[in-house]
């Protein structure tokens, strides 16, 4: 659940040692301040144009992939709208961006820019609220549209989850054809506009954005963090500009207090905070993998569930031989009817809802027998140890991802020269024949990547383990049957993968 | 580094090098080459028969067609390419590494002499869904699948010997000033 603290007169306590304002935890781990490091990137992230000048090109690119979703060549492959988003972009967002620079696409993504636009009433200069005026404020910059708090029984990333499923429930529509690409991507600007219109700040990446939900779990284990320097720093000031605003800079558009923030969840990276803040103590550091080990609802939980059933499913369905799936996804192609896929929908759907999290359970009850004596309770214990499929998925997610980079990457030059398919050949790349590359290389590289994957899991799930039960012993007895799941399901894929 | 937990990463790194390499060692003798027919019909987005299993040093036969549009039959690892068009028994031909032109053949021939799990896809945009048109040639003995398998449960063990808890220190250790 986001750290929803609202950013409208913040309290300014002396000091407090616990609640809302209290110091962060200390960090586990080496970290590297990027900002000290390199003074051209602090230079850089500090000036207001910095978000636009990343968002511009690609707002650019994505007209452009519209245009050719709409009146280009219906054949994905020869499309720049599916090779580019559904072949480049996914590759380049899990197996680069999060991993090693967190939510770095929501610093860039065009989606919610037109809403963000009209919310603010600028595009670079924050706006202040005026005195003894009717302005809509949060904090203290003024905003346009109706400026509603987002309802708190949706305050969570329920909402992206049952989007996100409902998005791969159609996912050989879209990622083949590119009038459907067109109209989900379409359909996520005008719903992230109209959002911002209603809700405040940036409710729509927060609570509903499909993309967004995966982002931030995945974010978790990013290489990258904005935290504060100095948390004395912030405890002593009174400005509080990085929650409020003010004239150099929007309070955190993402609902976050960023001088607390304690994990990557939900920091779309917009570095407002690190603009704001009048005592520079706003930064961006390098952490090792897999930092953030705190899942904090069961709408995480489930997200990861999702996540780790997805990439189980899409290797069956794209990545395996059998035509059968392939036919019940694309139904309205293959004449396999309706009826057979409603029964593919409701069997992707039971997968990550129930399924797995029935098997997770399970091992989990086992887990806890085993170990004994007093047990932490059960939501407690069940999110700790759900935390290990958060780097086991987005390892799988990776393996998955590569051969499709590998195998249909020359389809990248072709489109580049002719992006609409309609015979042009800008680059002299039009006409590169379709040549996979180590393609025989691929399953020795997935196995390598999911035996990296089962080391940070087993590590994780041994360092989880450890934050329920201080005996030494009783922490062994649970993690065996835990370790054990996490292995079966690297099982799994290596023998999706491998045979 | 202490003693104990040398011994530790020691007993971990052997588990998990014999997770590796015991499979390979624990394989029966291949059986001798033969000759190995096999009749594959592509139609939209999958191979019949999807999966097809050789041992290493056979001589492979593959007789391809294609029964509804034009279809690619593109072996990794074997340098291989064929496109059969839809009512006809001859397949055009190539060694995409040696040449972008296509000759007439009666049916693909290769000897399987790589082992492992091999993808044939197909290589001419036959609609939707080309991209994840495929079918798996298996070269038995295929030793990366044990080998992997072996890797994960050898890494699943050093985990445990790795996080096991270490005896107590014996009494006398603990700090007594004499």
């Amino acid at each position: 659940m986001p750290e929803n603290i609202n950013p409208v007169n913040p309290p300014v306590a002396p000091r407090p040692t616990s609640g809302p304002l209290a110091p962060p935890p200390p960090v586990e781990g080496w970290r590297i301040d990027l900002l000290a490091t390199f003074p051209w990137l602090k230079w850089l992230v500090k000036q207001r144009w910095f978000q636009f000048a990343l968002i511009l090109p690609n707002l650019f690119l994505f007209l452009v992939f519209l245009v050719a979703g709409i009146w280009g060549t219906p054949v994905g492959n020869r499309n720049i709208l599916i090779v580019f988003v559904w072949i480049f972009w996914w590759f380049l967002l899990i197996s680069v961006l999060v991993p090693f620079m967190s939510r770095i696409w929501c610093t860039m993504c065009p989606f919610p820019f037109f809403g963000e636009w009209l919310q603010r009433g600028s595009l670079l200069t924050p706006k202040l609220a005026r005195p003894n005026s009717n302005d809509k404020k949060v904090g203290l910059n003024r905003y346009f549209g109706l400026n509603l708090r987002w309802p708190k029984a949706l305050s969570n990333i329920w909402l992206q989850n049952i989007g996100f499923l409902g998005l791969c429930t159609f996912s050989a529509f879209y990622l083949t054809r590119p009038i459907v690409s067109v109209v989900v991507l379409g359909s996520l600007i005008v719903i992230a506009t109209v959002l911002h219109l209603i809700f405040r700040q940036r409710a729509f990446c927060n609570y509903v954005c499909p993309v967004s939900g995966f982002l931030s779990l995945y974010s978790m284990s990013s290489m990258t963090e904005v935290r504060s320097k100095d948390a004395d720093t912030c405890l002593k000031c009174h400005d509080k500009s990085c929650l409020v605003g003010g004239e150099r800079g929007w309070g955190c558009p993402w609902f976050n207090y960023p001088s607390k923030m304690e994990r990557n969840n939900y920091c779309g990276l917009c570095t407002e905070c690190i603009k704001t803040c009048p005592h520079d103590n706003m930064t961006i550091r390098l952490r090792p993998f897999a930092t953030d080990t705190k899942l904090k609802g069961y709408d995480e939980a489930w997200k990861a569930f999702i996540m780790l059933s997805l990439a189980l499913a899409y290797s069956v369905i794209y990545l395996g031989p059998w035509g059968f799936f392939k036919d019940v996804a694309n139904f309205t192609e293959s004449g396999k009817g309706l009826s057979y896929f409603i029964a593919y929908a409701v069997c992707l759907w039971s997968l990550p809802m129930l399924v797995i999290p029935a098997i997770y359970s399970a091992f989990h009850w086992v887990a806890r027998r085993a170990a004994g004596g007093t047990a932490k309770p059960w939501k407690e214990s069940f999110l700790t140890m759900a935390y290990p499929l958060v780097p086991l998925g987005l390892l799988a997610w990776i393996a998955f991802s590569l051969p499709l980079i590998f195998i249909n990457g020359s389809y990248i030059l072709v489109t580049m020269s002719d992006p609409f398919g309609w015979g042009w050949d800008l680059f002299h790349t039009a006409h590169t024949a379709w040549s996979p590359v180590v393609p025989d290389w691929m399953p020795a590289i997935q196995v390598a990547i999911l035996a990296l994957g089962l080391v940070l899991v087993l590590k994780s799930v041994f360092k989880q383990a450890g934050k329920l039960y201080e005996d030494q012993k009783a922490k062994i007895r649970f993690a065996i049957p835990m370790a054990g799941l996490m292995t079966l399901i690297v099982l799994v894929f290596v023998r999706l993968y491998v045979n | 580094m202490d003693p104990k937990k040398k011994g530790r990463w020691l007993v971990a790194a052997v588990l998990v090098a014999a997770g590796w390499f015991l499979p390979s060692l624990a394989t029966s003798p291949s059986p001798a080459p033969q000759k190995r027919e096999f009749d594959i019909v592509a139609h939209k987005y999958a191979y019949e028969p999807s999966i097809i299993q050789v041992n290493q040093g056979d001589e492979v036969h593959i007789r391809f067609s294609s029964k509804d549009v034009m279809h690619g039959f593109y072996l990794e690892g074997y340098d291989i390419d064929a496109v059969a068009e839809p009512g006809k028994t001859d397949i055009q031909f190539r060694h995409p590494s040696q040449t972008v032109l296509f000759t007439q053949a009666k049916e693909i021939v290769f000897k399987a002499d790589r082992r492992g799990k091999f993808r044939y896809r197909c290589s001419f945009t036959c609609g939707y869904m080309h991209p994840f048109m495929l079918g798996v040639l298996l070269v038995q003995p295929n030793f990366l699948f044990g080998q992997a398998m072996g890797l994960m449960i050898g890494i699943f063990l050093a985990g445990f010997v790795l996080a096991w808890p270490s005896k107590p220190l014996p009494a006398k250790a603990e700090g007594v000033v004499v």
